[in-house]
């Protein structure tokens, strides 16, 4: 026995395993220092007064003992629950038009209703401005007196998340089974409790997802809030002007943590949601062939075109103001509006700083989501670490950006931090936005290795091939159009994203899409909205590289998936 | 300043970071608040004559630097302070946060403009003041009376159509609050803003975005500065400046050194630089009132008799409560959906 | 049997969290033979085969390979080559790309290499498919691509996890014999993990029946079919009638209500167990017969008469809720023209005979009590079923 005891004690040194555990617990701490650490110095900071001191709850007690303050909580929930009940139902007829119906010209409005997503949040609310802002074309047709305050902020929310619910419902929809339908053909059952028995079960997990995707997009955005919210205050921009009007950073973290709430919360049910929603549709189900039906197709296709005309009017209206001269006294078309050195915000630099960043977020985004959810996925050893890495992977998501923002100033700026030397450099704006789109990009990695044979690392070790050749050599490979989506989903991000960044820019570092900000809230509106504009087109322009380059890449390093 | 830009970013694309050009100059981060169609011409003037010193400017509303200082106070980013509201140097001089020195030339500015201290903290350069963006356009179309004082704005057919800057970001909405305070007395203060913020149809996070909105239609009226309305009076927007008639709250442009700053030597001949005739003929393009007397000409779209508009400001006082009526708006009027008192 | 094994397991334990999944496992292969791992999914066998890979650790115990330690190493320093049930064919890499992966860091040049995809290539009777895809091969032509590409670093073992569940069964019948062609040419030792009884029956030179995480017996096939070691094994390896008795005196045993003197000698001190006999050894007597003194004898009715091709499957009643099960050839059949309710006299021999002492709590009793089961082969899947049930 003893003998065994003593062989149990000596493993022998295998480099290949000890490598991957290195990495694996690099990784953790990584996560650890740009996501855990920093939110704990922000919670820390909650119950501090200014000059340090440990004070309890006070700050929290002030908070909602401060009408103006606490009445952003109220304001916050009514543009969520608003913006979630309009984009869902939209969301949820468009995705069954393009799902369920024989609707022509689904790809046109796919195509269309994906352009938001390649736009920063400011722009729809830039274009609200000049849609029905006080010199609006359209300001008659507003309900209400003015676009400045709720109404707008859920326009642009709208406008802005719609892409979003459309995606995730279009995935929940495809996933039906056409079998069911023909069951209940066969026992002749009327369209609408087909519909209430079979569509809407069918796809309750996504809507669900969907209903709190939404919740969690709106109550959390800063830059729609920041430009159209006028008088009305939110959450998101609460803590802005505290931290950057008042310097009272206490209470920027007071709020952080109260935005952090329903955040984490609904961030908590769709985990639930998402776990009991394994297998519902059987591998042998049948793919839905939608059947044209003239009348609903006429209505659906009327309704499509609605949105479609909507989000163009939108876009459009953006472009077009960003090129007057002098709105609305001087219609003349010109190119003032793009000589951005002459505005705040940084100039034209602050365009190619988003450029740097956004390449160097895509780099490194890409290498190190990729590598640690490899590791997570592949090493068998270290649960608990492997659990801690899955955790802190998912986190990203529940976290505001700017909270994760002002946690980066708390935790990066105290001089105690050997770390310290990042502040006010582009690294800290790239490691920001990494750690801020994590979630989605580790999902997207996990799933795709989830894909591959699990034994392929078992069948190079038994060949003598060390880990990481086959690494390069398989999994990579087949993993690329999941590497190439993340690569430009982190691009696109770091391209559009404010709310994180706006805390952590230095004068070297100055962004586009902060510039945006700066130049609306200098009252510069047309610079900021053709800032806006040349983003989207960056963003858009990126994509299609994008689509161009997986297309050539895919097709002659991918020969065996069409063999 | 734009070559340098293209060249850092150049060097930084190649190597991430300029640390390894040439280093004849020295980098000198500074802080300001001026408008950003003023900062090319204030490093111009003052590299031509110093060329070892190259500024990098970190340009934000009156708010937000003062928050980054404050909050950079454990770890100072800056070198130099220029161009940011005196009552919030003198913040940060309460804070500490000052290095003092006094610039070759200083005494040849009015008293007024230089900290009383033996080696003053700060050291002012202009004077900018309060004044009123009024959209003959929009007022015409709306029927709206070209208001004349500030009292005038409390009238109820200018209800919603008033925008003005946050005091809480912007050094002009600071300026604005603070001046009605001491010019109307507290009590009385308040009670010419409560009826005002009736009228208001949203606060503004700059000062100058107020005659911008103005400028362009969104509002008939606008609470900025005059610098700003006399620059889009030129540009040919349809508004006029009104500057009203129980005077004009201002605050002054100061610049400081950072204590802590590594490149003391830098920082001071950029602060020597300030007091200058040369620096003060350039404040002058935009403010009519600037620090070294005998320099300020009339400037177009400006009143010449702007120096005797302003009201006698108390500069220590604002410091003193600066907090206390910040707080005290934020309680009253930061929130247009709460019920209008 | 001088020298030592080639692969010499010893105590070896594993556990997940709680769950013991191996106890007890003692083994020994000689160099060039063929092991059958054998037993119903979650035994434990996959588990054993991946601990000798190295892709498991172990709790305790010890396994040595070519009097070579290896229980601590990892996967890369062990010497063995392995074919998965899902072939873990890469499938970006061609089929030559594929069967060279390993031997690129044997240091062959680019030539030998070439010649030696091309040799195994010409073993796997595949010869010029090397530039094609997994993708473009059908499921058997993979599983021998994935078969070249283990021997391709001549490994001194071969581990098989299941390597044809996954095909159909003519596929299957035919790369049985080549995969048994070729472990005898190469002459290499070889473990193959299999849940099928007759794949194991043909193909090992000896085969480990195991359950619940332990050996449960040793041995070639034939002794292991016929001399089941236990009832499971005799349950799971071929049909067998197994019938619950209570032992009485002497030789006798009670089944149902029926009182048979068997010719065997049980134990005094055991009180029940299972009577197991093959139905293929149960002698249909033609009328008045001369049987040997040690045969035992049994009446029955005839319940069911299944046909099932090559024999003809009859369902006896020979006790009150006791059926057992009768094999016989198709001409004997024709012969005497059996239908139900027809009355029999049966006789097995005393070697065929099995009694597996045993608690009765622990044996299922629908083994052969069956009341009117009208496919009694379905009845063999719902044992499987249950002692599978009872392993989840």
């Amino acid at each position: 026995m003893s003998a065994i005891a003593a062989c149990r004690l000596m493993p022998v040194w295998n480099t290949e395993a000890f490598v991957q555990r290195a990495l694996l617990l690099l990784g953790v701490l990584f996560l650890i220092l740009g996501l855990l650490a920093p939110l704990s110095t922000m919670l820390l900071k909650s119950v501090q007064d200014h000059a340090g001191n440990f004070i309890g709850l006070a700050n929290y007690a002030e908070y909602f003992t401060n009408p103006a303050l606490f009445g952003s909580i109220i304001n916050s929930l009514v543009i969520a629950c608003w913006t979630t009940v309009i984009v869902v139902t939209c969301a949820f007829i468009t995705a069954y038009a393009l799902t369920r119906s024989g609707m022509a010209g689904k790809k046109g409005f796919r195509l269309i209703s994906s352009l938001p997503l390649f736009a920063p949040s400011l722009l729809p609310a830039l274009s609200m401005i000049y849609l029905f802002g006080n010199q609006g074309i359209l300001k008659g047709w507003l309900p209400v007196d003015s676009i400045y305050g709720p109404v707008g902020i859920v326009m642009g929310l709208c406008f802005w998340i719609f892409p979003h619910a459309l995606m995730i419902l279009i995935t929940a929809m495809s996933n039906s089974d056409a079998r069911l339908y023909e069951a209940a053909k066969a026992l002749k059952t009327p369209g609408w409790r087909v519909f209430l028995t079979i569509t809407l079960p069918g796809v309750r997990y996504g809507l669900v997802n969907t209903i709190f995707v939404c919740f969690t997009l709106a109550i959390t955005d800063f830059g729609v809030a920041k430009v159209i919210g006028g008088q009305y205050n939110v959450l998101a921009t609460d803590i802005y002007k505290q931290v950057v009007g008042q310097q009272n950073f206490q209470m920027g973290a007071v709020v952080s943590v109260i935005l952090l709430l329903p955040a984490i919360l609904s961030f908590w049910i769709e985990r639930r949601v998402q776990k009991r929603q394994t297998a519902q549709v059987s591998a042998r189900a049948v793919a839905i062939q939608p059947e044209s039906q003239p009348l609903q197709d006429n209505l659906l296709m009327l309704f499509c075109g609605g949105i479609a005309a909507f989000l163009l009017l939108v876009i459009g209206m953006a472009m077009y103001a960003s090129l007057i001269s002098f709105w609305p006294y001087n219609l003349t078309l010109s190119l003032d509006n793009y000589q951005f050195d002459m505005m705040d915000g940084g100039g034209w630099d602050s365009y190619f700083n988003s450029l740097r960043m956004a390449f160097w977020v895509a780099i490194t985004g890409t290498a190190v989501i990729f590598l640690l959810a490899y590791l997570n996925e592949k090493v068998k050893a270290l649960p608990l670490l492997r659990k801690t890495m899955q955790f802190l992977a998912m986190l990203p998501m529940a976290v505001p950006g700017m909270v994760l923002g002002l946690s980066y100033i708390f935790f990066f700026n105290s001089p105690d931090n050997p770390l310290n030397f990042m502040y006010g450099t582009l690294a800290i704006l790239v490691l920001n936005t990494l750690v801020h789109f994590y979630t989605v990009c580790h999902l997207t990695a996990s799933t795709s290795l989830k894909q591959i044979d699990g034994e392929f690392e078992s069948v190079s070790a038994s060949l003598k091939v060390p880990f990481y050749t086959t690494f390069r050599r398989v999994t990579l490979p087949l993993c690329l159009p999941a590497v190439l989506d993340i690569s430009v989903y982190l691009f696109v991000n770091a391209m559009t994203t404010v709310s994180a960044v706006v805390f952590l820019y230095s004068a070297d570092t100055t962004l586009a899409s902060v510039a945006v900000i700066n130049m609306d809230e200098a009252g510069d509106t047309a610079p900021a909205a053709a800032m806006a504009v040349l983003l989207m087109f960056t963003a858009l322009g990126v994509k299609s590289f994008h689509w161009l380059i997986s297309r050539e890449l895919l097709a002659r390093s991918q020969r065996w998936r069409h063999a | 300043m734009k070559l340098m830009a293209k060249a850092r970013v150049l060097a930084a694309a190649l190597g991430m970071g300029a640390a390894l050009q040439a280093q004849a100059q020295t980098d000198l981060t500074v802080y300001t608040a001026l408008e950003a169609d003023q900062l090319k011409s204030y490093a111009t003037a003052f590299e031509k004559n110093n060329p070892d010193v190259k500024i990098r400017w970190v340009r934000d509303s009156t708010g937000i630097i003062t928050a980054r200082l404050l909050a950079e106070k454990e770890n100072p980013q800056a070198d130099v302070v220029l161009g940011l509201a005196a009552t919030s140097l003198l913040v940060l001089k309460d804070q500490g946060m000052l290095q003092g020195y006094k610039p070759a030339g200083v005494e040849k500015l009015s008293k007024k403009f230089v900290d009383a201290d033996a080696t003053p903290s700060w050291v002012g350069m202009d004077a900018w003041v309060a004044s009123i963006c009024y959209n003959t356009v929009e007022a015409e179309k709306l029927n709206l009376p070209k208001p004349a004082s500030w009292q005038d704005l409390t009238r109820p057919e200018y209800k919603g159509h008033v925008i003005m800057p946050n005091p809480n970001s912007s050094g002009t909405g600071f300026l604005d609050v603070s001046s009605w305070l001491q010019s109307f007395g507290e009590e009385q203060g308040w009670a010419f803003m409560d009826k005002l913020h009736t009228n208001v149809d949203r606060y503004t996070h700059s000062g100058s975005k107020p005659c911008k909105l103005a400028a362009a239609g969104e509002t008939a009226i606008g609470i900025s500065f005059a610098y700003r309305g006399a620059k889009l009076v030129t540009k040919g927007a349809p508004i006029e400046v009104i500057f009203p008639s129980e005077g004009l709250g201002w605050d002054m442009e100061a610049a400081a050194i950072v204590k802590g700053t590594d490149k003391l030597q830098a920082a001071k001949t950029l602060m020597d630089w300030t007091v200058t005739r040369p620096a003060n003929e350039l404040y002058n393009e935009s403010y009519a009132v600037v620090a070294m007397p005998g320099v300020a000409k009339p400037i177009k779209n400006y009143p010449t008799d702007i120096a005797e508009r302003m009201i006698d400001n108390d500069f220590q006082w604002s410091a003193v409560n600066r907090s206390r009526i910040l707080k005290e708006w934020q309680q009253r009027y930061d929130s247009k959906s709460e019920p209008k008192k | 049997m001088s020298a030592a094994p080639y692969l010499h397991i010893h105590q070896l334990e594993k556990r997940f969290g709680d769950f013991v999944a191996l106890q007890n496992i003692s083994l020994q292969v000689e160099e060039g033979e063929f092991v059958c791992f054998l037993g119903p999914s979650g035994c434990g066998k996959t588990t054993l085969l991946r601990i000798i890979a190295g892709l498991e650790q172990v709790q305790q115990g010890r396994i040595s390979q070519a009097g070579k330690d290896i229980t601590r190493l990892p996967p890369q320093q062990r010497d063995f080559g392995i074919v998965f049930q899902s072939y873990a064919l890469f499938p970006n890499l061609t089929v030559s790309e594929n069967i060279a992966y390993g031997l690129v860091n044997n240091k062959l040049s680019r030539q030998d290499r070439t010649v030696r995809v091309n040799d195994l290539l010409e073993q796997i009777d595949l010869p010029g498919i090397g530039d094609k895809f997994p993708g473009q091969l059908s499921g058997g032509q993979q599983q021998r691509v994935a078969l070249a590409r283990a021997l391709a670093i001549q490994p001194g073992l071969l581990l098989l996890d299941e390597p044809l569940s996954a095909l159909d069964a003519r596929v299957r019948l035919h790369l049985r014999k080549e995969i048994c062609e070729l472990q005898r040419s190469l002459g290499i030792t070889t473990i193959m993990v299999t849940h099928d009884q007759d794949e194991a029956l043909t193909m090992a030179d000896r085969i480990v029946v195991m359950d619940h995480g332990t050996i449960a017996q040793v041995g070639t096939p034939e002794e292991i079919y016929r001399h089941p070691a236990t009832a499971f094994v005799a349950r799971f390896i071929g049909s067998m009638n197994l019938l619950p008795g209570r032992v009485l005196e002497g030789h006798n045993l009670l089944i149902g209500d029926t009182e048979l003197a068997l010719p065997l000698m049980l134990s005094q001190n055991v009180e029940e167990g299972l009577l197991g006999f093959r139905p293929e050894m149960v002698r249909v007597l033609q009328g008045p017969e001369e049987v040997k003194a040690d045969t035992l004898l049994l009446q029955g009715e005839v319940a069911q008469v299944n046909f099932m091709g090559a024999f003809v499957r009859l369902v006896v009643t020979i006790a009150r809720n006791t059926d057992i099960e009768v094999d016989l050839p198709v001409q004997q059949y024709s012969q005497r023209q059996l239908k139900a309710g027809d009355h029999l006299q049966l006789a097995i021999d005393t070697e065929s005979l099995h009694f597996y002492p045993q608690p009765p709590v622990d044996e299922p009793t629908r083994v052969s009590i069956r009341q009117s089961d009208p496919q009694p082969q379905h009845v063999f899947a719902e044992v499987m079923d249950s002692v599978m049930e009872a392993q989840a």
